[in-house]
This record gives C-alpha cells, sequence and structure tokens, in this order.
C-alpha cells in the first residue's frame, strides 16, 4: 500500500536533488555585483531627524 | 482517534505541544525584529517584520521536512510527528503574514491590483538577477494554502490517504519554489554570506536527513523472504520479538508487522489506516497495536480497532515452529480475526 508512496517520495527526492543545488548555484552565480559606495553621499544628511 | 469529526481533538499534549510553538515563535519574531532594530537602525519596522515573518516560516518549514526522517531515524522524535499538521498551519500562517506584508509594502500604492502587480510590476523573467522572485512566492504560498486548509482528518478521510498523502507531497514543491524565491531575491542583494550559507546548509542536511531514511527502509524491503510449499515465510526466532513490541519484514513488496504478546504472535498490516503511519514501530499497549504517530489502536488477532471505532487493517496467518515464527505470505481481508500463534506450542510439540 505505501510502495507507491515511497517510489514517488524517491522520485521527488531526486528530482529535487538535481534541481536545487542548481537553482541555488545559478542564482548566486547571477547576482550582481554590488554597487561602490559613494562618498559623496551623507545618509545623515538625507535621513533629517530620523535616528 | 476519534469517532466524530472535530475542528481540533485537544488533548494536553496538543496543548503542550502548541503552546510551545506559539512561545518559540513569538520570542523568534520579537529576538528577530529587536535585534534587526538595534544592528539596522535605518530599517522599517515593516521591513524588519517582513523579515521576520518570512525568515521564520522557511525556518519551520526545515523543521517540518526534518521530522519524517529523523523519526524513521530515531523514535526519540516521534512526539514531533504527533502534531505536525499544527507545525504545518503555523508556517502558513506566519508565510501568510510575509506574503500580506510584503504586497501591501510594495505592491499596494500603484495603480494596479496588487495580487497584479506582483507579476507584471517586474517582468524580466528572462532575467536570474533580476527575475520577479515574488512569484515564486506567491506559488509557494498557494500550495502551502491548499495543504494547511486540507490538513483536517475530514479531507483525510474523504480524500483517501493515499490521494492525501499525494496532495501533501506537495510541500517539496512549496519547498523548491522557496529556495528559489530567496535565491532570487533576499540573496541577490544580500552583502553577508550567512544567509546564503544558512539556506545551502539546511537544504543539504534535509536532503542528507531523507536519503538516510531511505536506506534505512530500504533495507527492511530488500531482506530475502521467500515462502516455503505451504505458503509460510519464516520470519525469526520468537525470542527476538521484544514483548509488546514488533518486528516489521516485507512480503510481496508489503510491509507487515509481528506482534508479540505475551506468548502469542500475531501478524497484522504495518500500514496503520489513518496516515500510513508503521504500526510496527508502535507498541501494545492496553491490548491493543498503538499507532507511533497518532495513536490510532488495532486489535493484534483481528486487525480491528476496538469499539467505537472502525477501522481494519489486513491480518496474517502466524505459526511457532520450534522457535521460529512463520507469517503466511498473503494477507487476508481487513478485520479477519486469526488465532493467534502460541510460543509455548513449541514445547507441546516438542513433548
Amino acid at each position: 500500500m505505501t510502495q507507491p508512496l515511497r517510489k514517488l517520495h524517491l522520485r521527488v527526492m531526486i528530482a529535487l536533488a538535481v534541481l536545487l543545488p542548481a537553482a541555488f548555484v545559478a542564482g548566486l552565480a547571477a547576482r550582481n555585483p554590488p554597487a561602490p559606495a559613494n562618498p559623496q553621499i551623507r545618509w545623515e544628511a538625507l535621513l533629517g531627524d530620523r535616528p | 482517534m476519534s469517532v466524530q469529526y472535530q475542528a481540533i481533538g485537544w488533548n494536553r499534549q496538543k496543548r503542550i505541544y502548541d503552546s510551545t510553538l506559539a512561545a518559540v515563535i513569538l520570542l523568534y519574531l520579537a529576538l528577530f525584529a529587536g535585534l534587526g532594530a538595534v544592528v539596522h537602525p535605518n530599517a522599517t519596522i515593516e521591513t524588519l517584520l517582513i523579515r521576520a515573518f518570512g525568515t521564520a516560516a522557511l525556518l519551520l518549514l526545515h523543521v517540518i521536512l526534518s521530522i519524517g526522517p529523523l523519526c524513521r531515524l530515531d523514535r526519540r522524535f516521534l512526539p514531533l510527528l504527533y502534531n505536525r499538521r499544527h507545525l504545518g498551519v503555523t508556517m502558513f500562517t506566519l508565510a501568510l503574514a510575509h506574503g500580506v506584508f510584503a504586497i501591501v509594502q510594495f505592491h499596494a500604492l500603484g495603480d494596479v491590483n496588487p495580487l497584479v502587480s506582483v507579476f507584471v510590476g517586474n517582468t524580466r523573467y528572462a532575467s536570474l538577477a533580476d527575475f520577479p522572485f515574488q512569484s515564486l512566492g506567491f506559488f509557494a504560498l498557494l500550495i502551502l494554502f491548499v495543504m494547511a486548509a486540507t490538513s483536517h482528518d475530514f479531507w483525510l478521510h474523504n480524500l483517501s490517504t493515499p490521494v492525501w498523502k499525494r496532495l501533501h507531497m506537495l510541500v517539496y514543491a512549496a519547498y523548491a519554489f522557496l529556495i528559489a524565491h530567496v535565491t532570487l531575491g533576499a540573496l541577490q542583494s544580500e552583502t553577508s554570506p550567512i544567509l546564503a550559507i544558512v539556506l545551502g546548509g539546511g537544504r543539504i542536511t534535509i536532503q542528507k536527513m531523507h536519503v538516510a531514511a531511505a536506506l534505512r527502509e530500504r533495507r527492511i524491503d530488500e531482506a530475502p523472504k521467500t515462502a516455503g510449499r505451504d505458503g509460510f515465510v519464516e520470519v525469526c526466532d520468537a525470542s527476538k520479538i521484544p514483548e509488546n513490541r514488533a518486528i516489521v519484514i516485507s512480503l510481496a513488496g508489503e510491509r507487515v508487522a509481528v506482534f508479540r504478546y505475551g506468548d502469542r504472535i500475531s501478524a497484522i498490516s504495518n500500514v496503520c489506516r489513518h496516515q500510513g503511519g508503521p504500526l510496527g514501530e508502535g507498541r501494545i499497549i492496553d491490548g491493543c497495536v498503538t499507532c507511533p504517530w497518532h495513536g490510532y489502536q488495532y486489535l493484534p488477532d483481528s486487525g480491528c480497532s476496538p469499539p467505537p471505532f472502525t477501522e481494519k487493517v489486513p491480518t496474517y496467518r502466524t505459526r511457532v515452529i520450534d522457535g521460529k515464527v512463520l507469517v503466511h505470505a498473503s494477507p487476508l481481508p481487513p478485520g479477519t480475526p486469526v488465532e493467534p500463534a502460541q510460543i509455548d506450542q513449541v514445547a507441546r510439540l516438542r513433548a
């Protein structure tokens, strides 16, 4: 009775073992480099009264 | 175990379980928002709450996905499984709060319907770095909603256990959507490696636990059992079965739980009628085989739940010859009474 479910579970696990690392690595590799800090901007001035 | 449907069949264990869960989640949300406000003083409370709810839901999903294999590997985790559905509904609620806050914050102030805006606000579907990751979260939330809405025993019984289990296996699709949602969303702008390490580590841990549990299960299925001419299969020495417990064997692809209680041996299907729980990993309590998952009970010699309950599982004929337990390879219809084999009949036969 549980054999079909166990087989389905196995197939799902195999699919995840392939898909998830691929998606994770591809997503990390596609990251845009962070914008360099702009020394001309003074955040304290832009924030106004906020702490 | 109940003869009629109730919203929640509260008992002491469920109250303790849910109280602990609520306390841990409230503590996590408070700590996340509090520490977040200290570390990122410019972050708005909305942003902190969106992240607090999102990370809480994702962490809880990891816990939920770990419970199944952990229980296969170590019985001490079984109490966690007892109320896993409440964990699932709680996780959906946290994810819903995350989604609603995010939609209100980022999609509700334009002239497009906020839900439509999730899909058309950013249409760079061909770009990984700029992918509209919110749509992935939406699909995950949709799956989690279906699962939360059908988590009650009413749906379990009306959909049938196999269909319900298949439906709830969609949790893995939701998990894949969420990993992609976080990878293409929060991780794109996150400069600290901590989130990436935690997310990658969590995924690896979950998959390793599932593989370990699957290998353990495979050993049971692959143990060769060949039937003799009379259709009986030799299982083991009767003394190898602990008192009021069972050993589990695989006969023609089906799991069978062989119980010893006193000087009697009975065999029933290993599959509980409720959620397919492993009856052979339970114990005999008050004369009944008790499922370790949710406490469903069956009489070992008939496979019937004690009145007024009506569940039945298949039974198997048993024998004990020269101290060896034998089980017939063919199951009898659910609820068929079978005279238990007597262990001490061996001595009588020898005499």
